[in-house]
């Protein structure tokens, strides 16, 4: 109790701040409906609000390490590290738009560079495109935080997306209770459906040591048929797809599109911060992250050290699987979605391992690099009035990935240009010093 | 139907899809036996495919020029050579003259000697060939290239960089659909994502071996080049892998490439060319899909790479079992089209992604069950890395 006091003090402006979010965010657009002035003013709030909470911490982390050397800090480093290589995938997108189209080629790329930036919409739509790859994306991290590669998030996605439409089209009953029951236990229910199929891998790593990696390859397809399978006994429409999900089961919008007219946001993205916020306390805070870590590092020394390394392997995978299912769950309990029965896997798995990568695995990144990858589907959207093709995203993003493999190449540069810009500045200082001399 | 008429109407089609996977398979063979572990399978075929099927359907149009035979017969004829000289090497060996061969004056002597007895050979056969053959291999070839330019993007980030070879063949996986969906779209098509082709590249019946009863009808008639180039694929690669120092090398980087790095191989060298063989093979599959599955390029191969993988680890990383798996796999591939014709099967079940799903789920079982006599290469997906021992 004394601890969370403690905390809830030393934290006194980031809890001030976080609750004017919520109101500015939840509460005031309600009744700001119609207004267009006092919308924009609480928009403009909202950013000045992130910004200056950014700065400050910025500045408190300055005051407390006065001796600070970017070059030596893994964060800024690895963090830098993942923007070079963003970097070099919209170089490389920007060369293939050149070649393919000269003449419309920099509009199309400044349209993509402003992504989600482009108008309002656009904003909250940005925020809704990234909710499945945060999801997904999460799901990779975590799994690969405990030194697991978790390929299988796209039948993970799969299965959780059907049980949470599943849920959404049959249990109409939960409905007549409560909308919020409905959409609850269709959430609840995708992830205990993507934890079951996430857990598989983990039995067999854990107790058959097969590679985790093949067998949650093999579940993606398996997954995908069954659903196409399941689809058209118990969901379907007639045709090659699945019935949307009844109003009461589709995620609530909680008044963001009163904030972001005309796009489709709901609380999806709320749902994906709280995961996010949830993992990060998990893995970087309580005991038990703690051991899911050991046992990625060293899974002999864990057990050495008396943790169930065997159990723990399962957990892990157990929740990654689990996260993806929210992830399949967000991604179609939304009204007028269906979901085909054509054997295609679904993409947002694979997405996720670029966005896990670009997100440095940690939870807040992964958030931050799924909006990103948002901001760039918009972009990418807006980019085809110039005759531009959609697959240049799907490149970009082929690029990143490869560009962030190399991590360790881009991280020496990193750090090669961060140790000379700081030795001139070093010597600028020096020389400053003499010449008061 | 019948039982005969059953069989000559599934057989073909069996074949035709455990050819290609028998040979993305064996791709992936020679990569994982060298330590590099090789998802990006997928990503080449597609990458091979479309590259093959632009070729093809710009030679559908046109009449099959000398330049291109004379290329193709080039770049076989290199091949070929190298084949016969490691025979040649080989049945020195056994007459312990293999010393012969040492000197590097003699190797090119010999290479030469042979690379320009297989280009005669092969040029005389290419020019005779019907145009089904000519077009054909001269697709495969260039398809198979451009799977092995495309896997050097592996080889690279894997065995220089050092990097996570799941991610980087991830990438892959991702670039190659995207890139090719976009060339077809903007630079081959005029906004069309797929290129048909005209034509269908079955040899009607394989000269006097045709008139052979039973299986004249089951190998000799209605069949694809890439049969009988798998069946050459699959002797090549026995016999490099197992019958060579060289193979012996290559196992040897898969499993300790500490120790073999000791006894002064290059592993670097040996496991970029395991790569290049699999970049190869793999587009070669993606040419021999877009023949017999989507009779062009469509974007995608539904999953072939990912389940020739499958063969791979079904078949417990030896070419021989690779050959079986990739048959069952095939047998069950084809059921889930064709049940519908089978009245025995109609019967047993009305859903096709059951038969679809068999092969993953088998895979499955036999990696859960017989986990403990798996020959999985030791060091594979390891970055190789001198200063750690």
């Amino acid at each position: 109790m004394q601890k969370i006091t403690n905390f809830v003090k030393e934290n006194t402006v980031g809890f001030s701040s976080s609750l004017a979010l919520l109101l500015l965010i939840f509460v005031l657009p309600s009744l700001f409906a119609g207004n267009d002035t006092l919308l924009w003013l609480d928009r403009f709030l909202i950013g000045l609000i992130m910004v200056a909470y950014v700065g400050y911490r910025f500045l408190i982390f300055r005051k407390n390490n006065p001796n600070f050397k970017y070059a030596e800090s893994t964060t800024v480093v690895s963090i830098l590290g993942a923007l070079s290589a963003v970097a070099i995938g919209l170089l490389f997108g920007l060369i293939i738009m050149l070649f393919v189209n000269p003449s419309n080629s920099l509009s199309a790329f400044f349209v993509i560079l402003r992504g989600g930036f482009n108008n309002i919409k656009s904003f909250g739509n940005m925020f809704y495109f990234s909710v499945p790859i945060i999801l997904t994306g999460l799901s990779v991290a975590f799994a690969f935080r405990t030194g697991l590669f978790n390929i299988g998030a796209s039948g993970q996605f799969t299965v959780g997306a059907f049980t949470a439409i599943f849920i959404g089209v049959r249990w109409g009953a939960l409905g007549d209770i409560s909308p919020f029951l409905h959409w609850g236990i269709a959430v609840i229910g995708a992830a205990i459906a993507g934890g079951i199929w996430g857990a598989i891998p983990g039995f067999l790593k854990a107790y058959r040591n097969v590679n985790e990696v093949v067998t949650s390859i093999m579940l993606n397809y398996v997954a995908m048929y069954i659903v196409s399978s399941l689809i058209s006994v118990y969901v379907s429409a007639g045709n090659t797809f699945s019935r949307a999900v009844r109003s009461t089961a589709a995620t609530p919008t909680l008044n963001l599109d009163v904030l972001f007219p005309g796009s489709s946001i709901n609380a999806g993205i709320v749902v994906a911060l709280v995961i996010a916020l949830i993992l990060h306390v998990v893995l970087s805070k309580t005991r038990f992250g703690y051991e899911l870590k050991a046992v990625g590092y060293n899974r002999d020394a864990a057990r050495y050290a008396g943790m169930n390394a065997k159990r723990l392997i399962v957990y892990s995978l157990m929740i990654s699987g689990a996260v993806a299912g929210i992830g399949g769950a967000m991604g179609y309990l939304i009204l007028g979605k269906t979901m085909s029965t054509a054997a295609i896997l679904n993409p947002e798995g694979f997405t996720g391992i670029a966005i896990s990568l670009l997100g440095l695995s940690q939870p807040i990144g992964v958030f931050i690099a799924g909006i990103f990858y948002g901001s760039l589907q918009q972009g990418g959207n807006l980019m085809q009035r110039y005759g531009m093709s959609e697959e240049i995203i799907s490149i970009i993003i082929a690029v990143i990935i490869y560009a962030s493999a190399l991590a360790l190449f881009l991280q020496k540069f990193v750090i090669r240009r961060l140790k000379s810009v700081e030795r001139t500045a070093e010597e600028q200082i020096e020389e400053e010093k003499r010449g008061d001399e | 139907m019948q039982f005969f008429d059953i069989l000559y109407f599934i057989f073909p089609l069996i074949i035709a899809s455990a050819v290609p996977l028998a040979i993305v398979a064996l791709g992936g063979l020679y990569s994982e036996r060298s330590g590099v572990v090789n998802i990006a399978l997928e990503g080449i075929m597609i990458m091979g495919g479309f590259v093959g099927v632009v070729i093809i359907s710009s030679l559908e149009t046109s009449k099959v020029g000398a330049f291109w035979i004379v290329i193709v017969s080039l770049m076989l004829a290199a091949f070929v050579g190298y084949v016969l000289f490691i025979g040649l090497r080989y049945l020195l060996d056994k007459i312990d003259k293999a010393s012969l061969l040492e000197s590097k004056f003699a190797f090119f002597v010999s290479y030469g000697v042979l690379a320009i007895l297989s280009f005669v050979l092969v040029y005389i056969v290419m020019n005779n060939a019907s145009e089904v053959v000519q077009i054909s291999m001269i697709g495969l070839v260039f398809g198979a290239l451009a799977g092995l330019v495309f896997s050097l993007f592996h080889a690279f980030a894997s065995i220089n960089m050092k990097a996570n070879q799941i991610i980087s063949a991830t990438a892959l996986n991702m670039f190659a659909p995207a890139i090719t969906l976009f060339l077809a779209r903007n630079v081959v098509n005029d906004n069309v994502k797929q290129i048909s082709l005209a034509q269908s590249y079955k040899i009607d019946n394989v000269g006097f071996l045709a008139d052979i009863p039973f299986i004249g009808d089951l190998f000799f008639k209605d069949a694809y080049l890439s049969t009988y180039l798998g069946v050459a694929i699959f002797l090549v690669a026995v016999i490099v892998l197992y019958k060579t120092r060289f193979g012996l090398r290559l196992r040897s980087c898969g499993e300790n490439p500490h120790a073999a790095d000791s006894l002064g191989i290059n592993i670097y060298k040996i496991r970029y060319f395991g790569v290049m063989v699999s970049g190869a093979l793999a587009g070669m599959g993606g040419v021999i899909f877009a023949l017999s599955f989507s009779q062009g390029f469509v974007g995608t191969v539904t999953g072939f790479g990912f389940l020739a993988l499958a063969v791979l680890i079904f078949g417990n990383w030896k070419p021989g079992k690779i050959i079986y798996a990739a048959l069952f796999f095939a047998t069950l591939r084809t059921l889930s089209s064709t049940y519908g014709s089978i009245d025995f099967l109609k019967n047993l079940t009305e859903d096709s992604n059951i038969y679809n799903m068999a092969p993953y789920i088998a895979t499955l079982i036999v990696l859960a069950f017989v986990s403990k006599n798996s020959a999985a290469p030791r060091a594979a997906g390891e970055p190789f890395d001198p200063g750690k021992r």
